[in-house]
C-alpha cells in the first residue's frame, strides 16, 4: 500500500498568467490565451514567451540522481514510449528510438529557457529559483510543495496554481513514486503489522497527520473541501494520480536507472547526439536485462 | 652625502609603505570568506537570496531558528562530548606511549614508533569502509562510543607524534633524582614527566580537540540520528529545501567560536606544536 | 634545550619491574591495533571480494579481480587524474604563496604580529564550513563572488554548475584555506634560523632577491620539504570540503578520489570494490608518509 501520495504535480505562476500586459502580448504573438500550460506545445510557447520577458520559462531537474531518471521517463512516456516494460514478471527493453529522440530534443528546447546552471539543478536549486520568483512553471514532488507556500522562504507563496502535468504528444505522464507500506513475507508479527498499516492509511489518522505535512493517498482526503483552500495541490495530486506512470521497477532497477540517467543527461547536455545516446541506452539496458 | 642618506631613507619608507599595503590586502582578501560566514548568520534565510550580498539588515532571526532546532543542539552536544572524550583518552594513552617510546630502550622500539607515526597517514576514506562493516557487526553504528573510537584512531597517533620531542627533551637528571628517591616507574611518569611536558600537553589537547570538533567523514558515515555531530548537522541544513543559508552560517559561526577563541589565544603554543614535530632543532 | 634525538637518549635498559615500558605502550598499542591496524588489514581482505553491502552473505572471492578492474575503470582513472591535477596545481601555489608571505611579514611591529596571527584562522576553520561558505559565495545571483564576476562582465552563471570552473573553485578553496598553513610553517622555520640569515631576509633592495635564492631558500629547504610532504598526504585524502561544496559534480567534474570511493561504497554499496580503491589510496599515502617519518625520527648518534 502507498504510505503517501507521491506524484508529479505541476506548478504555474498565477500572477504571471493573470497579468493583463502579458496576456495581451502573448495572445498577439501566439494566437491563444495565457493559462496553465495544458499541452507540450503550450508549455514551450509560454516558456519561450516568459524567457523573452526576463523570467525563466522552465526549471528542469538534472542532478545525477534518481530525479533525472524520473524526468527522462516523464518525457519518454509523454511522447509514447518507455525504456523498459515489466510484463508479467518479465522485463523487456521497449524503447522506441524515434520517439525517444523527439522527447530529448523537446527537453533541450525547454532547457534553453531555464535558469543558469540548468544542467546541474537539484531540489534546492529549483526550489530556490522558483521561490525567488524567477521561474514560470515546473514540476514538483508533493512533499516539497509546502516549501513554495511558506512565506518565510518563498516570495511566491499564494501565487501558484497546481495541476496535473501538461499533455505530451501522446498522453499525460505524471511520474508516480509513492513510498511504500510493505510487510516482509518473513514477518513474525503479521497481524500487528497489518493493523499498523490499516491505522496509518485510515481517514482519521490522515486527518491528524496532514497538519504535520503528510500527503495522503486517499481520495476522500485529497478531494476533501476542508483542505482545498490551504492545500490546493491536493486536488492536483488526485488529477495527476489518474494519469500516473510508474517507473519500471524490478530487481536490477538501480543499475537500469543509472544507465537511463547517464545517457539522458549526456543527450540533453549536448555531450552526445540524441540518436547515439538512445541507441547506447537501449544496448546497455538489453545487456543488463539479459544477464 | 647627506642627500644620498636622505634618498636611501626615503626609499626605505616607500618600500615599507608598499609592503604595509600589500600585507593589508592579503589579510583582507584572506579573511573575506570568514566575514561572509559571520555576516550571513545575521541575515534571514530569505534575505540572503533575495537581497544580494551587499545589503545588510542585521537580525537575529536565523540564530533564533538555529538555537531552537533541537536536532542541531543535540548535535552540538554530541560534538562537545565526542571532542572532549576522544581528547582525554588520546592524551592519557598517547602521553604514556610517547613516554614509553622515548625513555626506554627495548626491542621493536623503532618498529612500534614507525607504526604509530605511519598509520597516522591512513586516509579516512580507506579506514571508514572496514570500520563501517565492523561497527555494524559490533552494534557500534550511530553510537557515541563508536564515533569516539573512530576519532581516537587519528588522535592517538597524532598525540604520540607531537609529544615525542617534549618527552625526549627532559634531561636525564630528573629521572635519576626521582629514582634515587625511590619512586616507582608510574610515579616517575605521573609526578615528574607529565607536569614537565605540560606545554606539549596543552598543544596536543588543543589539536586533538579541534581535529575531533572539525571532523566530518567518520561522522557522516558512522552516525545517523543519535550520535550525529555538528558538522554533519550543519551540512544537513542544505537538502531538499530552499537553501537555509542564514541558519547554516549562523550555525557555522557558533561552531567557529571555540575554534577561533582557542586558535587566537593559544597561537604561540599552536605554532610551537606544529613545528616541534616537523622541524629539526 | 639539549638537542635530544627524537626517540630519547636512554642507553641502558631500565630497572624497576618486568619491562615497565610495555605498561606505558600497551594501551596505545591495543587501541591503535583495534581501531586502525586491524581495520586496515580487514579492508585488504574485503578488497578481495565482490561484495555488496546488503548481500554480505553472497559475496564472491575474486582475489585481485577488483584491483585489475579498477585500473580499467574509466571513472576511477578520471578521479585519479582529477586528484593528481588538484595536488599538482594547489600545492605549489600554496607553497610559493606561503614562502613569499613569510618573507613579506617578517617584520617587527604590532601590525605585522597581528596579521600573522589572523592569518592562522582559515587553517583551523572547519573544512565543512569552508566548503559551504565557498558554495554560498558562488551561488548565482546572491553569492558575493558571483556578484563580483557578474559586475566584471562574466554574466550571470551558476559557477558551480560549470565543470571546469567548479574544479577550479575547488582548487581555489583549498589554496585559500591552506596557504596560511605553509606560511606558518615556513615562517616558524625562518625565525628559527640564525640571526644573520634572518637579517639577510629583510626586504630592502635589489640584492634582496639574490639573497633570498642563494642564502635563505637553501636553509629553508628541509622545512619547506616537510611542510610540502605533510600537505601532500592531506591533499590526497581531501573529502569534506569538496563533498559539501560540489558533491563531486557537476557530473563528475570534481569527483576526487575520496569522493569516488565514497560513492562506490555508500551509494552503490560495492564495498569490496571500494575497499580495493581504498587500499590503493592507502598504499600511496603510507609510501609518502614513510618519507616524512624517515626525515623526522633521528636516533641516537645522528645529531651531535
Amino acid at each position: 500500500m502507498p504510505i503517501n501520495a507521491n506524484v508529479y504535480v505541476w506548478l504555474t505562476r498565477k500572477d504571471l498568467i493573470n497579468d493583463p500586459k502579458y496576456r495581451t502580448e502573448f495572445k498577439a504573438k501566439y494566437g491563444y490565451d495565457l493559462g496553465v500550460p495544458k499541452t507540450f506545445k503550450e508549455l514551450r510557447d509560454m516558456a519561450e514567451f516568459f524567457y523573452s520577458k526576463g523570467i525563466y520559462g522552465f526549471a528542469p531537474f538534472t542532478k545525477q540522481t534518481e530525479g533525472s531518471t524520473a524526468e527522462a521517463i516523464f518525457m519518454f512516456e509523454s511522447f509514447g514510449t518507455s525504456p523498459l516494460t515489466v510484463q508479467g514478471g518479465k522485463v523487456v527493453v521497449s524503447l522506441d528510438e524515434k520517439k525517444a529522440v523527439e522527447a530529448i530534443n523537446f527537453y533541450k528546447e525547454l532547457l534553453k529557457f531555464s535558469p543558469p546552471g540548468a544542467l546541474d539543478m537539484g531540489h534546492s536549486e529549483r526550489i530556490a529559483a522558483f521561490n525567488q520568483g524567477k521561474v514560470f512553471t515546473m514540476f514538483q514532488w508533493p512533499a516539497l510543495v509546502p516549501q513554495h507556500e511558506d512565506p518565510n522562504n518563498s516570495l511566491v507563496a499564494g501565487k501558484i496554481i497546481y495541476s496535473a502535468p501538461p499533455v505530451g504528444p501522446v498522453k499525460v505522464a505524471a511520474i508516480r513514486g509513492c513510498w511504500v507500506l510493505a510487510m516482509p513475507i518473513a514477518s513474525k508479527n503479521k497481524a500487528a503489522a497489518a493493523e499498523f498499516a490499516y491505522w496509518w492509511a485510515s481517514y482519521e489518522t490522515g486527518q491528524k497527520l496532514i497538519p504535520k505535512g503528510f500527503t495522503p493517498a486517499r481520495s476522500d482526503l485529497l478531494l476533501n473541501p476542508n483542505y482545498n483552500k490551504e492545500r490546493p495541490w491536493f486536488k492536483a495530486i488526485f488529477d495527476s494520480m489518474r494519469n500516473a506512470v510508474a517507473r519500471p521497477r524490478f530487481t536490477k532497477y538501480p543499475e537500469a536507472s543509472q544507465i537511463i540517467r547517464n545517457y539522458w543527461l549526456a543527450a540533453i547536455s549536448g555531450k552526445m547526439s540524441p540518436e547515439e545516446a538512445v541507441r547506447k541506452m537501449k544496448d546497455e539496458l538489453s545487456e543488463l536485462v539479459g544477464k | 652625502m647627506k642627500a644620498n642618506v636622505g634618498r636611501k631613507r626615503g626609499k626605505k619608507m616607500v618600500v615599507s609603505f608598499i609592503l604595509f599595503i600589500v600585507s593589508l590586502i592579503v589579510l583582507i582578501v584572506e579573511l573575506m570568506p570568514i566575514m561572509v560566514v559571520i555576516t550571513s548568520g545575521f541575515k534571514r534565510d530569505i534575505d540572503i537570496w533575495v537581497r544580494g550580498p551587499f545589503c545588510f539588515k542585521p537580525t537575529l532571526q536565523s540564530y533564533k531558528e538555529v538555537l531552537s532546532n533541537t536536532d542541531f543542539l543535540m548535535s552540538l552536544k554530541n560534538s562537545l562530548l565526542v571532542g572532549v572524550s576522544s581528547t582525554v583518552i588520546s592524551i592519557i594513552v598517547g602521553a604514556m606511549a610517547s613516554y614509553g617510546l622515548t625513555r626506554y630502550v627495548f626491542r621493536f622500539k623503532e618498529a612500534i614508533a614507525y607504526t604509530f607515526l605511519g598509520f597516522r597517514m591512513v586516509p579516512q576514506i580507506s579506514l571508514v569502509i572496514p570500520l563501517y562493516v565492523m561497527f555494524n557487526y559490533l552494534r557500534l553504528r550511530d553510537t557515541l562510543t563508536g564515533i569516539i573510537l573512530a576519532h581516537v584512531s587519528f588522535n592517538i597517533p597524532y598525540v604520540i607524534w607531537l609529544l615525542l620531542p617534549f618527552f625526549a627533551a627532559v634531561p636525564r637528571d630528573y629521572e635519576e633524582a626521582a629514582r634515587v628517591d625511590g619512586a616507582t616507574e608510574k610515579q616517575i611518569f605521573w609526578r615528574v614527566f607529565f607536569p614537565l611536558v605540560s606545554p606539549g600537553l596543552v598543544v596536543a589537547s588543543v589539536f586533538a580537540f579541534l581535529m575531533s570538533w572539525n571532523e566530518f567523514l567518520y561522522a557522516l558515515i558512522l552516525t545517523s540520528v543519535n550520535a550525529r555531530t555538528a558538522p554533519v548537522a550543519v551540512n544537513g541544513l542544505l537538502g531538499q529545501y530552499a537553501p537555509k543559508w542564514g541558519q547554516l552560517t549562523a550555525a557555522g559561526t557558533i561552531m567557529l567560536i571555540p575554534v577561533f577563541v582557542i586558535t587566537l589565544s593559544l597561537q604561540r603554543y599552536i605554532i610551537k606544536g606544529l613545528i616541534s614535530g616537523g622541524i629539526k632543532g | 634545550m639539549s638537542s635530544a634525538s627524537l626517540l630519547g637518549n636512554s642507553k641502558t635498559k631500565k630497572s624497576g619491574g618486568a619491562c615497565p615500558h610495555w605498561f606505558f605502550i600497551i594501551p596505545a598499542l591495543v587501541i591503535v591495533f583495534a581501531i586502525l591496524i586491524f581495520p586496515v588489514i580487514y579492508s585488504v581482505y574485503m578488497a578481495t571480494f565482490e561484495w555488496h553491502l546488503f548481500y554480505s552473505a553472497e559475496r564472491k572471492f575474486v582475489g585481485v579481480g577488483n584491483f585489475i578492474q579498477l585500473f580499467r575503470d574509466k571513472e576511477f582513472l578520471h578521479s585519479l587524474w582529477l586528484q593528481f591535477g588538484f595536488v599538482v596545481i594547489a600545492l605549489p601555489i600554496e607553497t610559493v604563496l606561503g614562502f613569499f608571505v613569510a618573507l613579506l611579514l617578517n617584520r617587527e611591529g604590532k601590525f605585522y604580529a597581528l596579521v600573522r596571527s589572523l592569518l592562522l584562522l582559515p587553517v583551523f576553520i572547519l573544512p565543512v564550513i569552508s566548503g559551504l561558505t565557498w558554495r554560498l559565495m558562488l551561488q548565482p545571483g546572491y553569492g558575493i563572488i558571483s556578484f563580483i564576476l557578474e559586475k566584471l562582465g562574466f554574466g550571470v552563471k551558476a559557477w558551480l554548475a560549470e565543470p571546469d570552473f567548479a574544479y577550479g573553485m575547488v582548487i581555489v578553496q583549498d589554496v585559500w584555506r591552506m596557504w596560511p598553513f605553509m606560511f606558518m610553517f615556513i615562517y616558524a622555520g625562518l625565525t628559527g634560523l640564525p640571526k644573520e640569515i634572518i637579517e639577510a631576509a629583510e626586504i630592502d633592495g635589489a640584492r634582496f632577491w639574490t639573497r633570498v635564492f642563494k642564502i635563505i631558500l637553501p636553509q629553508l629547504r628541509p622545512t619547506i620539504a616537510t611542510a610540502f610532504l605533510l600537505r601532500l598526504v592531506d591533499a590526497l585524502r581531501i573529502f569534506s570540503e569538496v563533498y559539501v561544496m560540489t558533491g563531486g559534480g557537476p557530473g563528475n567534474a570534481t569527483m576526487l578520489l575520496s569522493l569516488y570511493i565514497n560513492k562506490q561504497a555508500f551509494e552503490f554499496f560495492n564495498i569490496g570494490y571500494a575497499a580495493a580503491m581504498g587500499v590503493v589510496l592507502l598504499v600511496l599515502a603510507l609510501t609518502l608518509s614513510f618519507f616524512i617519518v624517515r626525515g623526522n625520527i633521528q636516533f641516537e648518534g645522528e645529531r651531535g
